[in-house]
């Protein structure tokens, strides 16, 4: 779903609107790491390229990477190839190449995947910092766990429910949450404008 | 071992073109071995052989016909590619094909009627580098370095993960026709002394060697280059004292670096064994 927020896969219908100077995105899949190697340095510094030419590297750039892997701990594997690392380590990698860019939009597709949980903890602590400087957090994800401290608002998603969305709103979730029990127009014009179109 | 043959110009020119394209082929092959491209050095090696056949038909010089037909070549398999990976497979193999045949029939044509000429093309040759070529090579070469200044990093980035590079608004189409474009000049650099059918092999071996004992991918790329710079003069070197074409010698100590950095590399690696990464659901 992420990935058609983003416009990398086409949408069946509607329109997506992202009000958003810098988005991040952090995808489920880990980085390949068979092949050439590569260090945990360079793919975080990856993260500031933004299409444009960059004729001279910045002394600015080295300290905003060491500054992402240190907000995920992982500053003492800069020289490490991703090809040594956990899986955890690996999702931390890929957090930090999105910090980098210092985002206003973050997507996480399935962050705490394959996650300890005192991976989870330290995952918890980045994303509380980043709520309060303001980054807007849009994540999706089987299993809430700890994260559920910091979700404002919470769509969930169900196949069998009318539109796929069985319920709109803040936590906690229902317990008996009945598919067919909160399809109102209302609640279709807030996902519209609230979840899809990001505007808030 | 007597060094006399390098007071001849032909010698110093066969030298300079080899330390070229020594350095430059595995800069590139490090970007397509990162992106699973290996083959497409070969395609444009392929390709450019039915522009060296056109040349001898026409009597024209053969370096810019071959530099047109790869960089056609390579972008089409790209932009067939992008469409569909399958179909860019059959494109791939169709360039292969086609390239050969275009180039042994365009020669067949020639006045002479033969395709003997080419063979100084297919596995290299170390008389026919003229003084023209020369300026052509080194420009070609300080072309290659100039895109790989200015764009690598995007070409690397895509190659991590092409979702992400979109998010960052690189252009990965962009990105990935100026990867095809590089390996056919790269390969155009490299037709005189390794040959087209073998330049591939100097863009992928060295990067196969140097990645054996690496952790990053700069240090990939500048050890890669090294190991092509040393092949290239070693393998030079042998096919001037024993009579053997330059590019299938040149392959040959390429292939020898391999065999000792791999035997070398691999305590190293089981000692340092990766943690199994988590299964992604």
């Amino acid at each position: 779903m992420l990935r058609a927020v983003l416009d990398i896969i086409p949408i069946a219908h509607g329109k997506i609107t992202i009000k958003a100077n810098k988005i991040a995105y952090v995808p489920q899949r880990l980085p390949a790491v068979s092949g050439i190697p590569i260090s945990v340095y360079e793919s975080v510094a990856s993260g500031l390229l933004d299409g444009k030419i960059r004729l001279f590297s910045k002394k600015a750039d080295k300290a905003r990477v060491l500054q992402a892997l240190k907000q995920v701990q992982i500053e003492e594997l800069a020289g490490k190839s991703l090809a040594k690392l956990s899986g955890g380590q690996l999702r931390r990698v890929m957090i930090a190449k999105a910090l980098v860019s210092k985002p206003d939009l973050m997507l996480l597709d399935e962050p705490t995947a394959g996650l300890d949980s005192n991976s989870q903890k330290r995952l918890l602590r980045t994303l509380r910092e980043l709520k309060e400087a303001g980054v807007t957090i849009l994540l999706i994800t089987h299993e809430l766990g700890g994260l559920s401290v910091l979700v404002d608002r919470a769509v969930v998603l169900d196949r069998k429910a009318k539109k796929n969305i069985s319920y709109f709103g803040k936590l906690p979730i229902p317990l008996n949450l009945e598919p067919e029990s909160h399809h109102s127009e209302e609640l279709k014009a807030k996902i519209s404008e609230s979840v899809l179109g990001l505007n808030s | 071992m007597n060094l006399e043959i390098f007071t001849f110009e032909f010698a110093q020119r066969a030298l300079i073109a080899s330390v070229l394209i020594g350095l430059v082929a595995p800069l590139v092959g490090t970007y397509l071995v990162q992106r699973r491209l290996a083959l497409l050095g070969d395609g444009a090696g392929h390709v450019a052989l039915t522009g060296v056949g056109l040349a001898i038909l026409f009597g024209w010089t053969p370096i810019p016909f071959a530099l047109v037909t790869a960089t056609l070549g390579t972008v089409l398999i790209e932009l067939i590619r992008d469409r569909s990976k399958a179909a860019g497979d059959l494109a791939l193999a169709l360039v292969f094909y086609g390239g050969i045949a275009g180039g042994v029939f365009f020669a067949s044509l020639s006045p002479g009627g033969t395709s003997a000429a080419l063979n100084s093309y297919l596995f290299g040759s170390l008389t026919t580098a003229s003084r023209a070529d020369l300026i052509y090579l080194a420009l070609i070469t300080i072309i290659i370095f100039i895109i790989i200044y200015l764009w690598g990093q995007n070409i690397f980035a895509v190659g991590i993960d092409t979702d992400i590079a979109k998010v960052q608004n690189i252009p990965v189409k962009v990105t990935a026709i100026v990867l095809a474009v590089l390996s056919a000049l790269t390969v155009v650099v490299g037709m005189r002394v390794v040959g087209l059918l073998l330049v591939s092999a100097i863009m992928i071996i060295p990067v196969a060697a140097a990645q054996q004992i690496t952790n990053s991918f700069k240090s990939t790329m500048f050890l890669a280059s090294f190991l092509g710079l040393i092949s290239s003069l070693a393998g030079l070197l042998i096919s001037f004292f024993v009579d053997v074409p330059p590019g299938p010698t040149i392959v040959m100590v390429s292939l020898g670096i391999f065999a000792i950095m791999a035997i070398a590399a691999a305590p190293l690696k089981r000692k340092e064994k990766p943690k199994a990464p988590l299964h992604n659901h």
